[in-house]
């Protein structure tokens, strides 16, 4: 494992740095963005031009994180899921029954996943009385690929929480890859049936948000309530990408010119734009009946104390598998795909204000998550 | 300003630019001789073609990171009694000082005033040509002002060949910092440079360390000094990067890739290290590296009293 290349705890230079800096990873833009960080200007983007300058120095560990997180990371983002578990009642201990060796038999949790092995295995910490952390660390091996991609390491975690005083025992994975995904799954699974055999809750299944929870209509109408944001500290957010894929299940396509051209030429449709709350694919709820929306990008601004900027989110259902009718069983998944902040800020600020925005849109999903519930048994006004 | 302002102004600047560059052990210096234009698209405020351009100063040497190259830096000195300009106007004047190096450049390597004036030097068979702006403010609200991460987002004009490296109140003050307290550290007169092994450069011709510091380890914002004496070979990372257990283990990674355990102590310095707050990353950054043996010694080399693991 010692040959292993990690990105996150390791800085390049060099000839390894000159291999990054030309591969497919780093655009021309990035080079020369991060050569004008490091106060060189040039006017050619042409890499024969650019590389050479910026692999002779030593990048900063803030240059270094900027120009990974803008590239390599570009295609392993941490996306995170919630899923919620009822204890019995607000005051059982839902902690003790998590110590021990859990974990032990940790190869069931990668069983099968080809190439891939733990670096760290799933660890439980208690932090506190309200939170467990399991963190691990899986490497994937792949020797068709060049030293960049060879060995891959996945990190992920679950976050078990008890929401203040309430019943609901709240899981919070990340995952950056599929692999990750699937573990974080079972081991959810595995420490819902660890507690529920402690009789600690009530159900040994979590409830999630997925595709399922919602018809057509609610789902379209769900993600439009995503983009109000939580003001002010998260402002309304513009739709600037998204996957609609028309539902062969549902009634045909009205001859309205406005949607009548999609019958029989298109299955799926990537709209990439802004402001694309406006079009009526999204502002008119009479034709949200036949199509599904699986992915919406949406750009808000954002103000916590004295931090603004803007950041990127992607909210999306994630199948468990790519077999036919699989994305029905998708989770809400929700990632960053950019963060932009107005000021310079150091590398532990920048992540209290990623650890601050999370906790801010999953306030958001709950929120509209519930309020769509609540308004199933009320009657249409 | 006025002419006499002006004047004074221009001279503090080269004052402040040949202390700064004499630090970096940027001693023989071409200083302030004019180059003819030899080009007609060189073309005056009045739309005229221009007579000569001035050159504030010129720096040669052999560039440690390419094989078989010398550098020759062009050095243009701005200064301002005043705050630098803010916004658009500070990317104004950026844009408008990096194309009269453009141009000064492009007419000095066809020049034979340059020709005669680096005669002396033994040139390697790869010349290449760099600018170097000095940018500099005695306003005292400036000085420790970065205006380098104001301009990540000027538009640059593709036609400039020839790269332009700019030094900032901010890199200034680090440069001139780092190498006072390496010199005071050691209790030496000069400062011997490290050349890590980066760049193009493939033989093994190089010497990996040298008393200037190329321009390459100038934008790098970090600074490897290198430490000889009878008894022991130290080396120093002055590196100006806030404090964090990740920017720290980044460092020591250079530190113990650059020194193949040769060296027997190897330092980290930051501008805000403190132990009474770091202690603990600072053990756990070196737990990464539990197989080397040598002597890590954190230190901030900005001077506090809350800093007695300091660079003595």
């Amino acid at each position: 494992m010692k040959n292993q290349f990690d990105l996150n705890s390791n800085i390049l230079s060099g000839a390894e740095l000159r291999v990054l800096l030309n591969s497919d990873h780093i655009s021309y833009g990035e080079v020369q963005t991060t050569l004008k960080e490091k106060g060189v200007f040039v006017g050619s983007i042409d890499k024969s031009v650019t590389v050479p300058l910026l692999s002779a120095m030593l990048l900063t560990p803030d240059n270094f994180s900027r120009l990974i997180e803008a590239s390599v990371v570009r295609e392993s983002k941490l996306k995170t899921k919630i899923s919620t578990l009822q204890l019995i009642n607000k005051d059982v201990d839902w902690r003790t029954p998590l110590r021990g060796d859990i974990f032990d038999d940790d190869v069931i949790l990668i069983e099968e996943s080809e190439n891939l092995n733990f670096v760290e295995s799933p660890d439980v910490v208690i932090e506190g009385k309200s939170v467990v952390k399991i963190q691990y660390v899986v490497v994937k091996k792949d020797y068709s690929k060049d030293w960049l991609e060879r060995e891959i390491k996945f990190c992920g975690d679950v976050c078990v929480r008890q929401v203040g005083d309430s019943l609901a025992l709240e899981f919070l994975s990340h995952h950056t890859a599929k692999e990750t995904e699937s573990i974080n799954r079972k081991i959810i699974s595995l420490v819902s049936k660890i507690l529920n055999t402690s009789g600690a809750t009530s159900s040994v299944t979590p409830q999630g948000i997925n595709f399922d929870s919602f018809d057509n209509i609610e789902r379209i109408r769900f993600f439009k309530r995503l983009t109000s944001g939580m003001p002010p500290r998260l402002k309304v957010g513009n739709v600037d990408n998204m996957d609609i894929v028309l539902d062969e299940a549902a009634p045909e396509l009205p001859s309205d010119p406005q949607i009548a051209w999609m019958k029989n030429a298109v299955k799926g449709l990537k709209i990439d734009g802004e402001r694309l709350n406006n079009i009526f694919l999204i502002a008119d709820e009479m034709y949200y009946q036949y199509y599904h929306v699986r992915k919406i990008d949406v750009e808000f601004d954002f103000s916590l104390g004295a931090n603004s900027g803007s950041c990127g989110v992607c909210f999306s259902f994630s199948a468990p598998a790519r077999t036919e009718g699989a994305y029905k069983k998708g989770e809400l998944a929700y990632s960053f795909v950019k963060i932009v902040y107005d000021n310079a800020v150091n590398t532990e600020s920048k992540k209290n204000i990623n650890s601050d925005l999370e906790i801010i849109i999953k306030e958001l999903i709950n929120k509209h998550y519930k309020s769509m519930i609540d308004e199933r048994g009320v009657p249409a006004e | 300003m006025g002419g006499e302002l002006s004047k004074k102004s221009g001279e503090i600047g080269e004052d402040i630019a040949q202390n700064l560059l004499a630090q970096l052990g940027w001693k023989l210096t071409l200083d302030n001789f004019s180059v003819a234009c030899n080009n007609d698209l060189h073309i005056n405020k009045n739309g005229n073609s221009k007579v000569s351009h001035g050159e504030d100063r010129v720096y040669i040497y052999h560039n440690p990171f390419h094989d078989d190259s010398s550098e020759i830096v062009h050095i243009s000195v701005k200064h301002t009694l005043n705050k630098y300009p803010s916004g658009a106007t500070l990317k104004t004047h950026l844009k408008e000082y990096i194309s009269e190096l453009q141009e000064t450049i492009d007419c000095a390597r066809y020049s034979p005033e340059l020709k005669t004036a680096i005669s002396s030097h033994v040139l390697r068979k790869n010349k290449k040509h760099s600018g170097l702006l000095v940018w500099v403010s005695s306003h005292p609200d400036e000085v420790n002002r970065n205006i380098i991460r104001d301009l990540v987002n000027v538009r640059l004009d593709c036609e400039w060949k020839y790269p332009v490296y700019l030094i900032d109140n901010a890199r200034a003050h680090f440069l001139a910092n780092a190498v006072s307290g390496a010199k005071e550290c050691f209790k030496a007169e000069e400062v011997e440079f490290f050349y890590p092994q980066m760049g193009t450069a493939i033989t093994a011709t190089e010497p990996r360390s040298g008393f200037f510091l190329p321009l390459e380890l100038v934008a790098s914002d970090i600074l490897p000094v290198l430490y000889k004496d009878s008894e022991r070979v130290e080396l120093v990372f002055y590196a100006n990067q806030h404090f964090s257990l990740d920017a720290y283990t980044k460092l020591l990674t250079y530190a113990m890739r650059f020194s193949y355990g040769l060296v027997s102590r190897i330092r980290i310095g930051m501008p805000d290290f403190n132990p009474a707050y770091h202690g603990n990353d600072v053990k756990s950054a070196r737990m990464k590296f539990s197989d080397r043996r040598e002597e890590i010694v954190p230190f901030c080399f900005n001077k506090t009293i809350l800093n007695p693991a300091s660079e003595d």
